[in-house]
């Protein structure tokens, strides 16, 4: 029992990583219909940063910071001078994130080569809970996005601008009759979903250490995430996150770990084809009415 | 009333003339012969320029690229669909040859029409459920497919030799032709490339193409019209799987060892990569997209990570700016120059 | 100077043109018509107004100001509000949530929701189904929640494209009194865009008829019931559904 607790809060902490990361692909991916396969190196990019203020004798919760505004910002310049111009033609948005994947990876190996990076443990603490050894940093990581979600949530769903947001991925022509400046709206996800990538490196990098090349593995989580929650659906990809968290966690501890990989694959691919709108219902795109 | 986009028409390419692009200047039949002419040429006569063992090399695997592209360009240059899972394909065909060489001794030409076959079965049982879906769909279906490839490959014990991968002899003699000398596999894989881009160019210029352009365009004015356009795309995948499945068995026979990390997610996104930097309309975009992402940076003895950034940079430029791919550019350029010589 | 005035403008779709060198204008407090069968680029000159569509030529003023090619929340702000073909309810938003939005471009939160319980009390089955999702509504129900909507942001000038579409007659006839009681109940213009004649003839004031593109006549609703073109336009006396008359193109 208490082996398999611990499996669940390790589990559970990397799903939060990956709900960080399901929230902006599902959101950017819903209102714009560009899939970004970049974002995994935004959460790379976050990682490193952490990184390098740490290793530079920064704290954590400085590089933490950091990664979220320097990804954020990223995000936003990427935004403005290359995604925009593809929101008519959301495919070659995709394309373009292909390219921006090598240069991004590339650009990280270039200047930190590419071994591993690794943080000292922010939090080193273990913690004994009924038997349980916990440890600490894993809870904070899975604490941390609680908040996270709970605060994303809470905006989408009972402010103006999540109402406005909401609108816009359901039925962007509709919503911009309405007023609602769409563009505007576009860059404020790609922001917030960037930045959330950053802080999922993060964390990411306070449990292990990582390789420039993580984005690459971690991305199609993402995706799995955002389809299966379903386009759009924030709740969506937090359960979806949760599932796949579990279904990892069973597979290395009870089942058979290679082929944990290709559970989220087969689940992301049954659910395409047989509910392709996700389990909680999403957005079919931008162009479908 | 969906009024679509009229896209822009007056681009010279490899696929005849829309009703719509009165007025736009075309190239006459000698312009558009003489660069593939050309091309070939060099293709065919490279062995004798002696350009060395690890140019050719580099020449072969460029040339197993370019097949599996000529696939990819009739799937996403005509058919309008993209897919990120054309290394799994061509892994499909590589692990077949390789399978059936160590199982039933079977040789290269036997195993030829199987790869082919089996490659394109596996693309119809995928396109079969996934391609009902919309397109950003199965770009995601098709990279989740290629990593599960990958970890079945790895997971598949001795019979797919695991994450070691496989090796094989490589094709022996045939005719009087030894194939292990690398000059005559460059020949056969060249055979390979220009029965490939041959293939490509009747596609294209069929009303087979027709069809698949016209899906690409308005898929509901299409179904409308009485296409059927499930099955179309079907088959446009499958036989896009086929060249890959060809190329896939050719690099097998040439590295003489393959593994699967050959064939994941990532080698599928350099492959889709090199057909749109090439340009997937264009009748040398394939052979130049290849030879952009294959060749030319090792020939540059460009650093490794250099010269990727330099792609990723190119694509993101290229898709900008020239959205026929580099071909068309080039083409685009021919025609001003030609008009600023034709005023003078 | 008119609410609304339009001079001359062209629209196209990439090479296709739709509108060709439209004029007209619509008063403060009036309700004013487009008819004209199917296709004939009555939507698209909606569009172009509410700034969805840029027009190629011609331009665009609300009460003198040129709002041309102004994105339509620009529109929206200055009192321009459409009501799209096919009602475009967002169906997974509550209908409460659907009104609030269509106050988006508005800042005066106290008055957003007491025009809410404004639009509860003219529409009494928005009061029912309030927490509803708006794909829950039948289709007459969701073209109130679309006008509503429409209401919610104080418009000058509500355009309504093709309100009757898919209605039963009874609902049609409800719509018909709700428009007709718009001036007197809420203050806003109307321009009406509708296949349907028998609908746009009983609530219009004046009306223009629209074919290929082009205004082809401009009258008091009276004179325009009567006239040839319009008997030309829509075969026969008594066909009250005008799309399934046979149209030129």
């Amino acid at each position: 029992m208490e082996i398999f607790l611990q499996q669940l809060i390790n589990s559970l902490s990397v799903a939060s990583v990956i709900i960080l990361i399901g929230i902006g692909i599902t959101l950017i991916f819903g209102l714009t219909g560009i899939i970004n396969f970049a974002h995994g190196e935004f959460l790379m990019i976050g990682g490193m940063t952490t990184w390098l203020v740490v290793s530079h004798g920064g704290g954590f919760l400085l590089g933490a910071a950091a990664a979220v505004a320097v990804v954020g910002a990223l995000g936003f310049v990427l935004e403005r001078s290359l995604f925009r111009l593809t929101l008519d033609r959301p495919m070659n948005g995709f394309i373009i994130s292909l390219g921006l994947i090598v240069v991004l990876q590339h650009v990280v190996i270039r200047f930190w080569n590419s071994y591993q990076k690794a943080i000292p443990q922010p939090l080193a603490s273990v913690w004994e809970i009924g038997g349980v050894r916990i440890v600490a940093m894993r809870a904070a990581v899975v604490l941390i996005t609680a908040v996270v979600v709970a605060i994303t949530f809470f905006a989408i769903s009972r402010s103006r601008y999540g109402l406005a947001l909401r609108a816009s991925v359901a039925d962007q022509e509709t919503a911009a009759l309405m007023g609602v400046p769409v563009r505007r709206y576009i860059t404020g996800v790609f922001i917030y979903g960037s930045a959330l990538a950053g802080l999922g490196g993060a964390m990411m990098i306070a449990l292990f250490p990582i390789t420039p090349f993580i984005g690459s593995v971690i991305v199609v989580r993402g995706f799995a995430v955002a389809l299966i929650g379903g386009l759009g659906n924030v709740a969506g990809a937090v359960l979806a996150g949760l599932v796949l968290g579990l279904m990892d966690g069973l597979s290395a501890g009870y089942g058979l770990p290679e082929w944990t990989e290709a559970y989220s694959f087969a689940l992301m691919i049954l659910i395409l084809l047989l509910r392709p709108q996700g389990l909680l219902g999403g957005t079919a795109g931008p162009k479908a009415i | 009333m969906d009024l679509a986009k009229t896209e822009s028409l007056d681009l010279p390419q490899a696929e005849p003339a829309k009703g719509g692009s009165v007025g736009a200047p075309r190239l006459t039949w000698m312009e558009r012969a003489i660069v593939p002419a050309g091309v070939f040429l060099l293709l065919i006569g490279l062995p004798w320029l002696h350009p060395g063992y690890r140019l050719l090399s580099l020449a072969v695997s460029t040339g197993v690229n370019t097949i599996a592209l000529c696939g990819l360009a009739i799937l996403f240059g005509q058919a309008g669909i993209m897919s990120v899972g054309h290394a799994a394909l061509m892994g499909v065909g590589a692990y077949a040859g390789a399978i059936l060489a160590r199982d039933l001794d079977m040789s290269f030409w036997a195993a030829l029409p199987c790869a082919a076959l089996l490659a394109a079965a596996v693309a119809g049982l995928v396109g079969l459920p996934s391609l009902r879906v919309g397109g950003h769909h199965f770009v995601i279906i098709t990279f989740a497919l290629c990593g599960l490839f990958t970890i079945v490959l790895t997971n598949g014990g001795a019979f797919t030799g695991a994450a070691t991968g496989l090796d094989i002899a490589p094709i022996g003699t045939v005719f009087g032709v030894n194939f292990s000398k690398l000059q005559n596999l460059y020949l056969l894989a060249a055979a390979f490339v220009l029965a490939s881009i041959g293939l490509m160019r009747l596609v294209m210029t069929s009303s087979y193409g027709r069809t698949l352009r016209s899906i690409r365009e308005n898929e509901t004015l299409a179904a409308a019209l009485g296409v059927n356009v499930g099955l179309h795309k079907i088959v446009a995948f499958m036989i896009s799987g086929a060249f890959a499945g060809v190329a896939g068995l050719v690099q097998v026979y040439f590295l003489q060892h393959i593994s699967p990390d050959l064939y994941g997610a990532f080698p599928s996104v350099y492959i889709a990569l090199m057909v749109m930097l090439g340009g997937p309309r264009m009748l040398l975009g394939p052979l130049m997209g290849a030879f952009i992402v294959t060749f030319l940076p090792e020939v540059l003895n460009l650093d490794p990570i250099d010269a990727r950034i330099a792609y990723g940079v190119g694509l993101i430029l290229v898709i900008l700016l020239l959205p026929g791919g580099v071909m068309a550019g080039l083409a685009h350029l021919y025609l001003s120059c030609r008009r600023c010589v034709v005023r003078s | 100077m008119s609410l609304l005035d339009i001079a001359h403008i062209d629209t196209a779709y990439g090479a296709i043109s739709v509108n060709r060198d439209v004029s007209l204008s619509v008063g403060e407090g009036e309700i004013a018509t487009i008819l004209g069968p199917n296709g004939a680029g009555k939507t698209t000159l909606l569009r172009a107004i509410c700034g969805v569509v840029k027009p190629k030529r011609g331009a665009i003023l609300v009460s003198g100001r040129d709002m041309t090619r102004l994105p339509p929340d620009k529109l929206a702000k200055a009192g321009v509000v459409m009501v799209p073909e096919g009602r475009r309810i967002f169906a997974d938003l509550t209908v409460r949530e659907n009104l609030r939005l269509g106050a988006y471009a508005r800042e005066d939160r106290e008055a957003i929701e007491a025009d809410i319980r404004r639009m509860e009390y003219y529409f009494p089955v928005l009061a029912q189904k309030r927490d509803q999702k708006g794909g829950a509504l039948s289709g007459g129900q969701q073209q109130m929640l679309a006008i509503a909507r429409g209401l919610m942001a104080r418009p000058r000038l509500l355009l309504l494209d093709e309100p009757s579409l898919g209605l039963s007659p009874l609902m049609v006839k409800e719509v018909q009194s709700v428009i007709a009681d718009l001036r007197k109940n809420f203050g806003a213009a109307v321009l009406l865009v509708e296949q349907n004649a028998s609908l746009a003839l009983a609530v219009a004031e004046r009306g223009y008829l629209m074919q290929s593109g082009r205004i082809v006549a401009a009258n008091a609703i009276a004179e325009l019931r009567d006239s040839r073109l319009m008997r030309d336009l829509y075969l026969g006396a008594g066909k009250s559904r005008l799309g399934e008359a046979a149209a030129p193109n």
